[in-house]
């Protein structure tokens, strides 16, 4: 008898928890919400507090007005397109998507945010204020990736691209993207770490908005929040070279009069930096693995062993000038993208009031020492 | 003495190691990152070593502590070894600095469940965990053991396994092992004491678990440990990926790490659920254990028999409740773990055990004698090869 009570008494006891499961009481519709997929930010002329912001979210509706059987990505004569960017100018981006909410019946939602684009104009205090509301936002999702544009961040979210931009610019580096050289992708917290670190700057790849796509063009330096110089497509091969981050690209190897091509399947770094009596020695120790894409001889007789000890030769050179010529541009704006500030910090703690102040100019004063071993691994098929 | 006897083997080794190790690091688990490098600046991990050190030794303090009265609650021996009044006094230290200590664990786990439930009442949140915990605790520590034995080991692993791939994760796997100011690790090390603060819980389970000479007094320290790999692995993955100046930055440094990572075509696309998930039950188990042994201190204070300690508890769970409510802003709470709670934790966790320890060795006062300690045990671990051997 007095089990069956105590059971009884266990189940009115589990069911009442029941009252404590908040459940769907605030339950939405996926119809009824909308993702904010982009956040555009532009400096607003003679209003220094405030920043114009293009916030984008994908147009769902447009898939069902358009026949959807013809898979022409529902462009259809110029006229739709496949997302809606909202502009406002507002203090932050909260109060900015606050404002967007009236001009839109879905409710508005942060956590799959893609791209961010900043203007490279966007004053330090500007950029500096932004990355905190992102980062303080506990909604929104920190892995989307940051961008910057010369025109507009406005422009860029307005290309006519298939998929909406902020998609498009996201899906340049997407996981499962092997290709890495070309392009220096940074996501928001990364972003915000290095600006925040001692001995450690950020950089951003820089887009415009083309005639049907967005393009890449190049790397933003900054030093803390302040943007203060790029380097052009080309050199930020040599800058994730610098880095060890290509993957998978090909390059074309100029010799001479003539020129061949290799495939750099993968490249490490070693670094390190050693104090001297006049200032710092930076060394970067570049592995590179590279496959051969085509030779100077066009496959007209087979290649000797020497040949190919030539051709890594070669490629050592060139790509030895080239990334000291991208490490002394980084060295003239002191911006240290490389993180040796920060390595030299993990090793000697207790120099860490100093690097902090003075980071900047020892970076820039610095004697490089930059080294490539370059190791050709396959010729393909052909002699 | 039936009695006795009874309660003597209650828990086995494996649920007095998981019970004691799920007893203490909520208070200060989600921010603990960020109080490390604010004091100790780049010498945070060693405080962080030093910290974990100390708790892994005064747990074996505990340890002995309890072998040396084994069938006593922590109260009881307190007041054996420094005399009824002084040792009533010294028991009832613990209990506002364990109540402060409870309040602030929920009002951090339930700022970290906000994220997830962002329109749910912070008292509603809270008032769910702590009825959940009372309820547990109501059960004794009988039930206490052997949710732990469940929930603990998951907890662990899920850790583990979490903070193990993203500290493989990270793009510059830098770690520090340069040492520069010992006053900075010093500062870190009193700052981080809390992490180990509810250690005490050792002490009133005494009479719940089976004490073997030369093993029993290992629970503890296992337990010790296994906190300590959990504290240094967490730190490891948090400042080799965001820095060290960064992590300064960030009020709940835990959290924001664990969304950091997204591991696609995995069973749970978003990482930080889980560990949410996991480190509500942990944290409704420790307020379980810890409404069980503050009510059960507070009946041997007040002269009731360890076992009639339900009625407390009904002064025990309501304070903590209030207490996570009064509280307003994360500051605040890290105030009161940096100012109050570090301090408390050196004299509950540290000075009272160590002192009682030394006084009971002086004065030679122990009730550790060979009838009382293990003979059953060991008589039944023969009965038992006896019964295997005859076919």
């Amino acid at each position: 008898m007095r089990m069956r009570r105590a059971r009884w008494l266990v189940a009115a006891q589990t069911a009442a928890l029941l009252f404590l499961a908040t459940g769907c009481g605030d339950y939405q519709k996926i119809n009824d919400r909308s993702q904010i997929i982009g956040i555009g930010v532009d400096p607003v002329p003679d209003k220094p507090d405030m920043l114009a912001s293009t916030l984008q979210v994908p147009n769902l509706e447009i898939a069902t007005q358009q026949s959807p059987g013809l898979g022409t990505g529902g462009r259809q004569g110029g006229e739709a397109v496949p997302y809606k960017n909202f502009y406002v100018e507002a203090t932050s981006v909260q109060s900015a998507i606050s404002r967007a909410q009236t001009m839109y019946d879905k409710s508005f939602f942060l956590g799959n945010l893609e791209t961010v684009v900043f203007q490279t104009g966007l004053s330090e205090r500007d950029l500096t204020r932004v990355t905190e509301q992102l980062m303080r936002d506990e909604t929104i999702d920190k892995l989307a990736y940051v961008v910057a544009t010369r025109d507009s961040a406005r422009s860029v979210l307005e290309a006519r691209t298939n998929a909406p931009p902020a998609t498009t610019i996201e899906a340049m580096w997407y996981n499962d993207m092997p290709q890495r050289g070309y392009s220096a992708p940074e996501k928001l917290w990364q972003f915000w770490r290095d600006a925040e670190l001692i001995g450690r700057e950020p950089h951003v790849p820089l887009v415009e908005a083309a005639d049907d796509s967005i393009r890449v063009g190049g790397t933003e330096l900054y030093f803390g929040y302040q943007p203060v110089g790029w380097l052009t497509q080309d050199d930020t091969v040599f800058y994730n070279l610098l880095m060890g981050q290509v993957r998978a690209i090909s390059i074309s190897i100029p010799d001479g009069q003539r020129s061949f091509d290799i495939r750099v399947v993968r490249s490490r770094v070693h670094l390190r930096e050693i104090p001297g009596p006049h200032g710092m020695v930076l060394a970067d120790e570049i592995h590179v693995r590279a496959n051969l894409n085509s030779t100077e001889t066009m496959a007209q007789r087979p290649l000797t062993n020497r040949e190919v000890e030539r051709y890594e030769d070669v490629v050592e050179r060139y790509l030895q000038a080239n990334c000291l010529r991208v490490f002394h541009a980084l060295q003239s704006v002191q911006a240290d993208a490389i993180g040796f500030g920060y390595r030299y910090l993990i090793r000697h703690p207790e120099r860490i009031d100093e690097i902090r102040d003075r980071w900047g100019d020892e970076f820039g004063r610095a004697h490089v020492r930059v080294t490539v071993k370059c190791r050709i691994s396959r010729e393909g098929n052909l002699i | 003495m039936n009695q006795q006897n009874e309660r003597l083997y209650n828990l086995s080794a494996y649920q007095a190691i998981a019970l004691f190790s799920s007893s203490f690091l909520p208070v200060m688990f989600w921010i603990y990152p960020t109080v490390a490098v604010h004091y100790a600046r780049l010498d945070a991990q060693w405080s962080l070593l030093l910290t974990v050190l100390i708790g892994v030794l005064i747990s074996w303090v505990h340890g002995r502590l309890n072998d040396r009265f084994p069938n006593m609650t922590g109260p009881d021996f307190a007041c054996l070894v420094w005399g009824r009044w002084m040792g009533k006094l010294l028991t009832s230290l613990y209990v506002p600095v364990y109540l402060l200590f409870l309040g602030v664990s929920l009002y951090f786990t339930v700022s970290l469940m906000k994220y997830f439930f962002p329109f749910t009442m912070r008292m509603w949140l809270a008032l769910a965990m702590i009825t959940v915990a009372w309820r547990g605790a109501w059960c004794g520590v009988e039930a206490m053991g052997r949710a732990s034995a469940v929930v603990h080991p998951l907890t662990f692993a899920g850790i583990l396994a979490s903070f193990g791939a993203i500290l493989a994760n990270a793009d510059q796997p830098l770690i520090p092992f340069a040492f520069t100011s010992v006053s900075q690790t010093v500062s870190g090390t009193f700052h981080l004491l809390p992490l180990y603060l509810g250690m005490d819980l050792i002490l009133i389970v005494n009479p719940y678990y089976r004490h073997r000479r030369g093993k029993s007094e290992w629970y503890p320290v296992i337990a010790a440990a296994i906190g300590g790999v959990v504290v240094m692995l967490v730190f490891l993955a948090i400042v080799v990926n965001l820095g060290f100046t960064p992590t300064e930055r960030v009020a709940y440094p835990v959290q924001v790490v664990i969304q950091l990572i997204r591991l696609r075509g995995f069973l749970v696309e978003r990482l930080g659920i889980v560990i949410i998930i996991l480190s509500v039950a942990y944290t409704t188990l420790f307020l379980g254990n810890h409404i069980w042994a503050l009510s059960a201190t507070i009946a041997r204070i007040v002269g009731a028999s360890d076992h009639k300690f339900r009625p407390f508890t009904f002064f025990v769970a309501p304070a903590i409740f209030a207490i996570s409510q009064i509280i307003a802003t994360t500051m605040q709470a890290r105030d009161i773990v940096t100012v109050i709670l570090a301090p408390a934790s050196w004299v509950a966790v540290v000075l009272i055990p160590m002192s009682t320890h030394l006084l009971a060795t002086i004065r030679g006062i122990r009730t550790d004698t060979r009838e009382e300690i293990q003979p059953q045990g060991r008589q039944r671990r023969q009965a038992g090869r006896r019964a295997r051997r005859a076919p």
